[in-house]
């Protein structure tokens, strides 16, 4: 009796013991082992690295964070493990909390995009770009205005004319209220004067919107060109606008009209980035900058972009946070008419 | 569709590596959809990392089979041990445990086994014949329909439960609950009770864990001084007797229609399927009181519809770009990753993809239907026979993991918590949780598309009365109630 | 339980969601029919009026206490006993939940499992060895299955 209480006891402690040796994270020894030239100057990583997403798998954000982390893991960029972690819910709170409050050592970061700004602006959120360590961008792409290829219309501009003359009896599907493409859609329509010409009916996701815009449900959709560049290939849209200044980097697209053609002088892209905690080193965060930059230059990474619609365009980081003042600037003041104003929340 | 091409894929499938993974993914799948507490869902999501190295038919099969293994498996627990193994396979519990503990377990699980086959081959069939034009169908769905559908689907589950009154106020107060969290439109916080469990209001999922699982769990340890849960399960056959399957066979195929029509809706899925599928085969039924008490076509029409929802969900997804469900968001993620581009134009550009999804999905029925009537009909019972005092700990503990690992959330699990304590209270009660179910499960997107037609039409109500196929569902709605309020009725008698 | 519990619950809680209720924010974009707050409103009105209706309804049938109630309430006197017993696993679930919120979920898992399976098995001693191996094997399993599925695991004090 006595001999069995023994071993369960060591039994208990061993496997306590085991788990104490690896608490603080997971060190996989599989197959990465080698360690780059600039990991000898500085400690980091010292652990496997998390790229943690606000949404559930599956989705754009998704798809980036694991082409970023297997560019990294194929090229050996980084002595540890880069996993994607799935932190969706509470809006994107969740994830963005997560990393808000992680340690700044470098090892959470977060990948998300200009719907940080956006939701910001129109008050559904209090986290803003400021309240992290901005790393660099990734990848941009343009949001596109476009419209059912049996409509009577064919250019934007028989579009805003049907509409001014008859307001509210063209209709323009949004895929989320204080998203990227929403507020792109708020700058066309400032551009081209066309403020409340249109009806906007809101819809819960891209998915969603496509499906009601195939279905007739509405006339126009403002789609993030992912969403949108296999139906213009397919035949059953036409690009109208695109947010980009200059034409569209897809040959599919680029006869689309452009924000300069409304003599509007700034873009509204989706841009893809890296965020850090707020306290994160500065070597640390250059080396995560250095890090992404080899990213983007990758043949795989490249090769990720042009079939997903974006275009791969590293910006470092002081780039990437002037554009995201200038964007956020810019989506304050589009939002004045949608103003969610959400209550102000305990901060946690 | 070329039949030679069909063969050629099949035997290059069969002779490389793919069959391996499929194998792999289905035989996890069903792993998971029988332990109550994981989902079909969770198996896909563990799987998805994996399957990133790996060509792109055979990443996207893995990830079906697993789906595919996932939502049969659920078939398992639900007669066995009364606990759904997974959230789709709750219908099956009201019938398979009452025929499970008459002693007939073996036989329910090979008729139940042979309803997954069958589901899933039938919305293979509509998949390969007529996929673009179902998924056409699926585009006349607008916000007015579905606002419709659901509203049907809402009364007529009420009416499924004993007490459809008090149902009502139960599915009202549901749509109150499915209410929290972020509003579908303006994503405004809603959390009206304050807590901060409430946060991201109350998944259904988790909740459902709870109200099926870990009530039943506190149930039968109040209840039980045996031993095990299980039933005496006698020597399991392969097929069901013959005469089973012939009167099965009109339930088979009702119940494989409604699925598929329900998994090509996107945003709708199983659940809604297996409740429509089970209220048909009821009212078909010739003895439509002995259903809740073990009536064999109660789990026929159950796991056929939620087999078939698969095939549906793939519909959308393949012709159109447009997830059907969860699990097809991620199989479009998996898409996008593997370099293809999901849309209408996927059919023509990358045949030889489709029809190598196609053969997979087929595969992975036949793997999934022979490991369950070989491996599964003799290990699953004896592993679930199982001393309680193991057993119960062990479901506590994968649900706890399950409920987690939806969204790594803490308050999911306390959910699953609450609301199993809640199950139990409205067992004890005899109370029904399925209105307070149907209507988590659908409230958010209710809400959504009522919302989004009002804006559409400008206020009026009058869309959701005239369109036609929304006009159906508001007759079916008018006509599920004067039965029911006949039936009561005539019980009063 | 009286006649019309359920009724009466359910027109308390659409009271409390009603004025609950005006705290949600109304604010949203323009051209918004059916605004978030004034859904939630509606609902819990007729959740009111609903149950009221029932009440009046069933009031006006002047339906008899059916015997099956009063056959519940006898039932309901035998069973203290067992509840005892499930009450205290609601118990140990708590303590599982914020075990798992700040503890950490293996510890937690380790010690809960040993307890539930001694505890279902009336506190026997001889038990208490295999009830503590059960439980350290459990935890081990999902200690391996947790690391090769990366599960992410909150941030707690212990493991």
């Amino acid at each position: 009796m006595m001999k069995k209480w023994l071993l369960a006891s060591a039994l208990s402690i061993g496997v306590a013991g085991l788990a104490g040796c690896n608490s603080g994270g997971d060190n996989e020894e599989a197959g990465t082992g080698s360690s780059s030239n600039a990991d000898a100057e500085m400690d980091f990583p010292t652990q496997e690295v998390r790229i943690v997403i606000p949404y559930d798998p599956g989705g754009a954000s998704d798809s980036h964070a694991r082409a970023i982390s297997e560019a990294i893991q194929n090229n050996d960029l980084l002595s540890e493990n880069v996993n994607v972690v799935n932190l969706p819910g509470a809006n994107t709170r969740n994830g963005l909390e997560e990393v808000l409050n992680a340690d700044p050592d470098g090892h959470t970061v977060l990948l998300h995009h200009s719907t940080l700004n956006s939701m910001n602006a129109v008050n559904q959120i209090d986290i803003s770009y400021e309240d992290y360590a901005l790393i660099g961008q990734a990848t941009y792409t343009p949001n596109v205005l476009v419209g059912s290829s049996d409509s009577e219309y064919s250019t934007y501009d028989e579009y805003l004319e049907a509409a001014k003359e008859d307001p509210g009896s063209i209709s323009v599907g949004i895929p989320a209220v204080g998203s990227t493409a929403h507020l792109a859609y708020e700058a066309i329509a400032k551009a081209s004067g066309g403020e409340d010409a249109f009806k906007v009916v809101p819809f819960q996701s891209g998915g969603d919107l496509i499906t009601a815009h195939e279905g007739g449900q509405v006339d126009l959709r403002i789609a993030s060109t992912p969403d949108a560049i296999s139906y213009v290939e397919s035949g059953d849209v036409i690009p109208l606008v695109s947010t980009s200044e200059g034409p569209h980097f897809d040959p599919l697209m680029e006869d689309a009209m452009t924000m300069s053609d409304f003599d509007f002088d700034q873009d509204v892209n989706v841009r893809f980035g890296l965020y850090a905690p707020k306290e994160t080193p500065e070597e640390v965060v250059e080396k995560l900058e250095d890090t992404l930059e080899q990213v983007v230059e990758t043949d795989e990474f490249q090769e990720f972009a042009e079939n997903n619609g974006v275009e791969a365009k590293f910006l470092n980081k002081e780039e990437f946070t002037e554009i995201n003042e200038d964007v956020q600037a810019l989506f304050e003041d589009l939002s004045g008419n949608i103003d969610v104003d959400a209550e102000e929340q305990e901060a946690e | 569709m070329d039949f030679a091409n069909f063969v050629n894929t099949l035997i290059d499938i069969l002779t490389s590596s793919a069959i391996g993974y499929i194998i792999l993914g289905t035989v996890m799948g069903v792993i998971f959809g029988a332990i109550p507490g994981l989902t079909a869902t969770l198996a896909v999501v563990i799987l998805l990392p994996f399957t990133y190295g790996l060509d792109a038919v055979t990443g996207i099969a893995t990830l079906i089979g697993a789906y595919i293994g996932g939502i049969s498996g659920g078939v398992v627990a639900s007669i066995l041990i009364g606990m759904p193994g997974t959230p789709s396979s709750l219908t099956t519990t009201f019938d398979g445990y009452p025929l499970a503990k008459k002693g007939l377990g073996a036989q329910t699980l090979a008729m139940g086994s042979l309803s997954n086959l069958i589901g899933s081959l039938i919305s293979l069939v509509l998949l390969i014949l007529i996929a673009p034009q179902l998924a056409n169908f699926a585009l006349l769905f607008t916000p007015f329909e579905y606002t419709m559908v659901m509203l049907f689907a809402f009364v007529m589950v009420a009416g499924l439960t004993g007490d459809f009154y008090k149902s009502l106020l139960m599915s009202l107060l549901g749509l109150i609950i499915a209410s929290w969290g972020f509003d579908p439109i303006n994503a405004v916080e809603r959390n009206p009770l304050g807590f901060s469990v409430l946060n991201n209001g109350v998944p259904a999922i988790p909740a459902m864990i709870g109200l099926f699982v870990i009530s039943r769990v506190f149930i039968e340890m109040k209840d039980g001084d045996s031993d095990s849960i299980i039933p005496k399960v006698t020597a399991s056959k392969i097929l069901p007797p013959l005469k089973d399957i012939k009167d099965s066979s009109m339930n088979f195929f009702r119940s494989g229609i409604i699925g598929s029509m329900i998994g090509i809706l996107p945003g709708i899925g199983q659940s809604l399927a297996t409740f429509v599928a089970y209220d048909q085969a009821k009212k078909a039924s010739k003895d439509p009181d002995s259903f809740g008490k073990g009536n064999i076509q109660g789990v026929v029409s159950s796991e056929t519809a939620n087999n078939a929802v698969i095939g549906g969900a793939l519909i959308p997804l393949l012709a159109l770009g447009i997830p059907g469900d969860a699990v097809s968001a991620i199989l479009l993620g998996g898409l996008q990753l593997q370099g293809l581009q999901p849309g209408p134009l996927l059919f023509s550009n990358q045949p030889d993809f489709i029809i190598g999804i196609f053969v997979a999905f087929l595969l992975s029925v036949l793997v999934m239907y022979i490991f369950m009537v070989t491996i599964g009909a003799r290990i699953f019972p004896k592993l679930l026979s199982i001393s309680k005092w193991y057993l119960l700990p062990i479901v506590i503990v994968m649900s706890v993991a399950g409920s987690y690992n939806i969204g790594y959330r803490v308050e999911d699990v306390w959910i699953m918590l609450i609301f199993g304590i809640v199950g139990y209270f409205m067992y004890k009660w005899s109370f029904s949780p399925l209105p307070l179910v149907i209507t988590l499960l659908l409230g958010a997107d209710f809400e959504e598309y009522l919302r989004n037609g009002l804006i559409q039409s400008n206020g009026s109500i009058a869309p959701f009365f005239t369109r036609p196929i929304a006009l159906l569902f508001f007759i079916f709605t008018v006509v599920t109630v004067i039965l029911i309020m006949r039936n009561n009725r005539k019980k009063e008698v | 339980m009286s006649r019309f519990a359920i009724q009466t619950i359910m027109i308390l809680l659409g009271i409390l969601f009603f004025f609950t209720g005006f705290n949600i924010n109304p604010n949203g974009f323009e051209g918004d029919v059916l605004n978030q707050r004034n859904y939630v409103l509606i609902l819990a009105v007729l959740l009111v009026l609903a149950s009221l209706g029932n009440i009046i309804y069933l009031k006006l049938k002047n339906k008899d206490l059916p015997a099956a109630e009063k056959e519940e309430e006898k039932e309901q006197a035998d069973e203290s006993n067992s509840n005892k017993t499930v009450y205290l696993m609601m118990g140990l679930l708590v303590f599982y939940a914020v075990g798992f919120t700040y503890i950490g979920f293996f510890v937690t898992s380790l010690i809960f499992i040993f307890t539930l399976t001694w505890f279902m098995q009336q506190w026997q001693t001889k038990k208490i060895f295999s009830s503590m191996l059960f439980s350290v094997v459990l935890t081990v399993v999902l200690f391996f299955l947790f690391d090769v599925i990366n599960v992410y695991l909150p941030n707690t004090l212990l493991i």
